[in-house]
């Protein structure tokens, strides 16, 4: 995961690669609108001074394949109303993109970016505002031979609202940027949802990372939030949901972590505070390494993990307090909604499947149940006690928390006529010994 | 027709039917007798396909097929020595469960019921019957089929009044059919009764296959008649020692062995004489002294 | 007067299916299996806390649970009971015209259609809560599950006749003793001791052997290929796909599950025909 450096600036596209639009950009004041009706535009398009540019009927802009197909290079440049076609060409090295930026206060809004190395890149640009783009890799072209969605570089201050990104390397990718916002984004079926380093005072909300190889992988940085996010289906060998690397000081609250292979990463991460998050259906719910310190775990609800943690070290002065765990059997005598016993994150057969991975076969077997009980009753092993000192006896309501799925809650006529048939045909079957020995031959 | 073929079957090192030669033809009704572990219930169970020879075999029929085999036991039936149903059926249920797996007319069912006076009972779960009335259920469905072969194993040791009726009267009928019917017991009132022929086990070995007229001299031979008199004078006893040689006084009693003509002439014996008899009790011969006998080769 | 022989087997199954109906056994099994499907689907959405978590697939993950434990526990017993009659019941259905073989599979299939209706009826009911508020994407997990159930069922019917075989009268209760053993192993002992074993191998045999356990051990493979089913490869993480890097894909995986239930059915099964022929009753 080294940093990934820009590239050469592009200029000016020669008169062979330039868009037919060129000579009305070339014409229009500072400041001026220029309206493209619909059709398709072959060519590269360079914004030097600072206009609006708007498609009235969604026009296609077809790149050259020699670079990026627009290059804004003048301040407060809008883009907006566009299909781009980047044709799959261009530079990796030069950052090649659908759109590309290198100027102060950019808006790019409402672009369907298709067949782009780079969906928009942003280098030095601030106060860009990237709104409500669809924006798709090259289908087919391996991670490593493609840029990201949407590429931020050595910029303070932006906006990526309400963005969709499918297909490409990274969905977002933030290189020395802070003071950023990132909202309502969806990202998926990439490599990582969201790429992050040396970037601080970042704030994500109610963006969606699935189904990719990570949901978020952030190292680096400092003081970043998360709200209300929902990171899910992150289901490759060694996927994770949220990936902290050298991530200190940042808060993650009101967040669905839900089917990944590993929800929560932390390795040299710290003070760092988890609160309200769902965290549910991971094989391992956190990963946690001895590096990270002073981290906190705070009213999150575990559901239907397999394992709670994963623990790479001697000991951790992380502090779980009142989470809930779907698989805690604590009771709760006194009634204060907390169980009157700790909750201890990990078990003699967490300890197997850390070092053997075919031994999840297991983990919803009676055998693992028994080792867990056993082990509650005659603790065998010297087991770094991780423990949550009181946990919450009954799911906790958190209604801030993404609902997870909703179009799939839905009635299934069918399951339930065959369900109806299943009972039917038990009762009609089992109800042969009601009818007695009344039958002729 | 049924044909024990030097059957021999053992339990580990237990010996339960040594080489048993025996056939049963048809028209025939045989009793097995013999004290108990004799190997009566194994070599019927041997005939009934239930017990798999240890060697030799059993022959069922006119060409005469393994009892092991499930065509062969199309041609009989059997009643084990304590027959049971499941609880839960009714007694219908289990007479029509046997109609149709032996292939019989419907009308069967009824028939055979009633016969075993069941009718009353018969929409009743088995559950719910005496130990008689299961014994009758076993009996109708030992009737159902017809079957040239009946093998009955104890049939009568739990039978009430109206299923020893039943089952004189099914007995009877096969044997006017011309049918074969093999039965154990150990009742000799039955045996009495019912038997043609009878054959006696001894520790698994037959030891003898005799007419019914034949055991029963046999068992009379055994037999001991006492007079109760006021004094037996010796010349007295010397006369009926000359008629029936055991005779022995003692106690105030004559005791007199020997069949049914030496008790007579003894008694006739003792009448000439003078002497007034004040009690006379009679005893047939006790079974286990003439199996003991006939173990030993005693005629 | 012949009945051909395979109305013969039918006579046995649907007399045997008409006495499981009448048991009390199965009654209460029904009931108990009802209760407990309806309990966990019914606590997979109640619970949940509102999020919708314990939805379709951990609902139908719970139902495997509680298939793997009471399906084998159910059918090894009513079988062995069913199957080790009294004795004077025995010798008199034994000693019939028909053979030994199409008693014993008869009285299998009557058992087991009992008991695939006493588990219909609740995952019947289950499925009325489940189907409520999932898509069609559970319907197929769901029927495999179901399906697996069934086999399950068949499996350990199986095993129960090869134990009950030739047990009559008083052996009885020694068979169910060993029924209830090899409940006791199937469900849990072999996985304990499988992965006791495994913590002291290298790892690439601790795997292989963890895999073949749950390949071979029906109970498991049963657990295992249901939640595959139902969750793909999240159902056991990284432990899906070492399983299925092992069997060569989902395809290979199915093929060695079912061949597994099939296999657990069937032999046992030629066993206790070749071990009730060979009998004296």
């Amino acid at each position: 995961m080294a940093p990934v450096l820009p590239g050469n600036l592009e200029g000016r596209p020669p008169p062979s690669e330039a868009s037919p639009l060129q000579r009305r950009i070339d014409a229009a004041e500072p400041g001026a609108v220029v309206e493209v009706e619909q059709g398709r535009y072959r060519g590269d398009l360079y914004l030097d001074r600072s206009i609006r540019l708007v498609g009235r009927g969604r026009p296609t802009l077809i790149g050259s394949g020699a670079g990026s197909v627009v290059r804004v290079r003048g301040p407060d440049v809008l883009v907006e109303g566009f299909d781009i076609d980047g044709m799959a060409g261009g530079d990796l090295a030069a950052d090649s993109s659908g759109v590309h930026v290198a100027a102060p206060g950019v808006t790019i809004r409402n672009c369907r970016i298709g067949n782009t190395l780079f969906g928009i890149y942003l280098r030095e640009s601030p106060g860009a505002r990237i709104e409500g783009n669809v924006i798709r890799g090259i289908p087919g072209r391996e991670a490593g031979e493609k840029g990201s969605g949407i590429h931020i570089w050595n910029t303070t201050g932006f906006a990526f609202v309400g963005n969709d990104i499918a297909d490409s390397r990274d969905g977002i990718y933030v290189q020395n940027a802070s003071g950023g916002l990132v909202r309502g984004n969806r990202a998926r079926r990439l490599r990582y949802g969201l790429h992050y380093m040396n970037s601080d005072d970042n704030l994500f909300e109610e963006n969606v990372f699935e189904q990719s190889a990570a949901g978020a992988v952030l190292m680096f940085s400092k003081r970043i939030q998360f709200r209300r996010n929902s990171f899910l289906h992150n289901r490759g060998f060694a996927s994770v949901g949220l990936l902290f690397k050298d991530l200190s000081d940042s808060v993650a609250e009101d967040n669905l972590i839900a089917d990944n292979a590993r929800g929560i990463f932390l390795e040299g991460s710290s003070r760092n505070l988890f609160r309200r998050n769902v965290l549910a259906q991971s094989d391992t719910a956190i990963v946690l390494y001895g590096s990270s310190s002073e981290n906190r775990f705070e009213g999150n609800a575990f559901i239907g993990n397999l394992s709670p943690l994963a623990l790479y070290a001697r000991r951790t002065d992380t502090k779980f307090d009142g989470n809930y765990w779907s698989d805690n059997d604590g009771p709760d005598l006194d009634g204060d909604g907390r169980s009157d016993r700790p909750y201890t994150l990990g078990s003699l057969f967490d300890h197997l499947r850390g070092n053997l991975s075919a031994a999840d076969l297991m983990a919803q077997s009676p055998a693992a149940l028994a080792l867990a009980a056993a082990e509650r009753a005659f603790p065998v092993l010297e087991a770094i006690q991780v423990a949550d000192a009181s946990p919450l006896a009954r799911p906790p309501s958190l209604p801030d928390v993404p609902a997870p799925s909703a179009e799939r809650r839905r009635l299934d006529p069918w399951g339930l006529a065959a369900a109806l048939i299943l009972v039917g045909g038990g009762l009609a079957v089992l109800g042969v010994g009601r009818r007695r020995g009344r039958e002729a031959a | 027709m049924i044909r024990f073929d030097a059957l021999r079957k053992t339990f580990g090192s237990h010996q339960a039917v040594q080489s048993l030669s025996l056939m049963v033809c048809a028209g025939e009704v045989v009793a097995l007798l013999g004290p108990n572990g004799s190997g009566k219930s194994t070599s019927l169970k041997a005939a009934a396909g239930l017990l798999r020879p240890s060697s030799g075999q059993v022959l069922i029929g006119e060409p005469g097929l393994s009892a092991m085999l499930p065509l062969a036991r199309r041609g009989l039936s059997f009643l084990p020595q304590k027959v049971s149903f499941p609880d839960l059926l009714t007694g219908r249920e289990v007479v029509e469960f046997y109609r149709r797996l032996r292939g019989v007319d419907p009308a069967r069912t009824d028939q055979v019921l009633q016969v075993a006076a069941l009718n009353g009972a018969a929409g009743r779960q088995v559950g719910t019957y005496s130990g008689g009335m299961t014994q009758r259920l076993g009996l109708a469905v030992a009737a159902l089929p017809g079957a040239p072969v009946l093998l009955l194993d104890e049939p009568t040791s739990s039978l009430d009044a109206d299923g020893l009726c039943a089952f004189y009267g099914l007995v009877e009928q096969r044997r006017q059919h011309g049918q074969t019917v093999l039965f154990t017991s150990h009742q000799w009132g039955d045996v009495e009764r019912l038997a043609d022929r009878v054959a006696v086990l001894v520790e698994g070995r037959l030891v003898a296959d005799l007419t019914q007229r034949e055991l029963s001299d046999r068992l009379a031979a055994r037999g001991v008649m006492r007079l109760r008199i006021d004094a037996c004078p010796a010349e007295l006893l010397v006369r009926v020692q000359r008629v029936a040689p055991g005779a022995r006084w003692a106690l105030s009693q004559l005791s007199i062995p020997g069949s049914a003509e030496v008790r007579a002439a003894a008694l006739e014996a003792v009448r000439s004489g003078g002497v007034e008899i004040r009690g006379i009790a009679s005893d047939d011969g006790r079974l286990d002294l003439l199996y003991r006998d006939l173990a030993q080769g005693a005629p | 007067m012949s009945t051909p022989r395979t109305s013969l087997v039918l006579l046995v199954a649907r007399q045997e299916l008409l006495l499981a109906a009448r048991s009390r056994w199965t009654q209460i099994f029904a009931a108990v299996f009802a209760v407990l499907a309806l309990g966990v689907s019914a606590s997979g959405y109640i619970l949940s806390g509102g999020h919708g978590f314990q939805d379709f697939a951990r609902t139908s993950a719970s139902l495997v649970q509680l298939v793997t434990l009471v399906v084998p526990l159910a059918a090894l017993l009513m079988g062995v009971m069913a199957l080790a009659p009294e004795r004077g019941t025995a010798e008199l259905l034994f000693s019939q015209p028909i053979a030994r073989r199409q008693i014993l599979v008869g009285k299998l299939l009557g058992l087991l259609a009992a008991l695939a209706a006493a588990e219909a009826v609740g995952f019947g009911l289950a499925g009325l809560v489940v189907f409520q508020n999932t898509g069609e994407d559970g319907a197929v997990g769901y029927a495999l599950l179901v399906l697996g159930s069934l086999l399950l069922t068949a499996v350990f019917l199986s095993l129960a006749a090869l134990i009950a075989a030739g047990a009559v009268g008083r052996k009885r209760a020694r068979a169910l003793a060993v029924a209830l053993v090899v409940w006791f192993v199937a469900v849990l002992l072999i996985d304990l001791v499988a992965l006791g074993v495994a913590s002291l191998l290298p790892s690439t045999a601790a795997s292989r052997l963890l895999i073949l356990s749950v390949l071979l051990n029906p109970a498991s493979a049963m657990r295992t290929g249901s939640l595959l089913a139902i969750e793909g490869t999240a159902a056991f993480g990284s432990g899906s796909l070492a399983l299925l890097r092992f069997t060569r894909g989902t395809g290979g995986a199915a093929v060695l599950v079912t061949f597994s239930l099939v296999a657990w059915t069937v032999l046992p099964t030629l066993a206790a025909i070749r071990r009730l022929s060979r009998a004296d009753l």
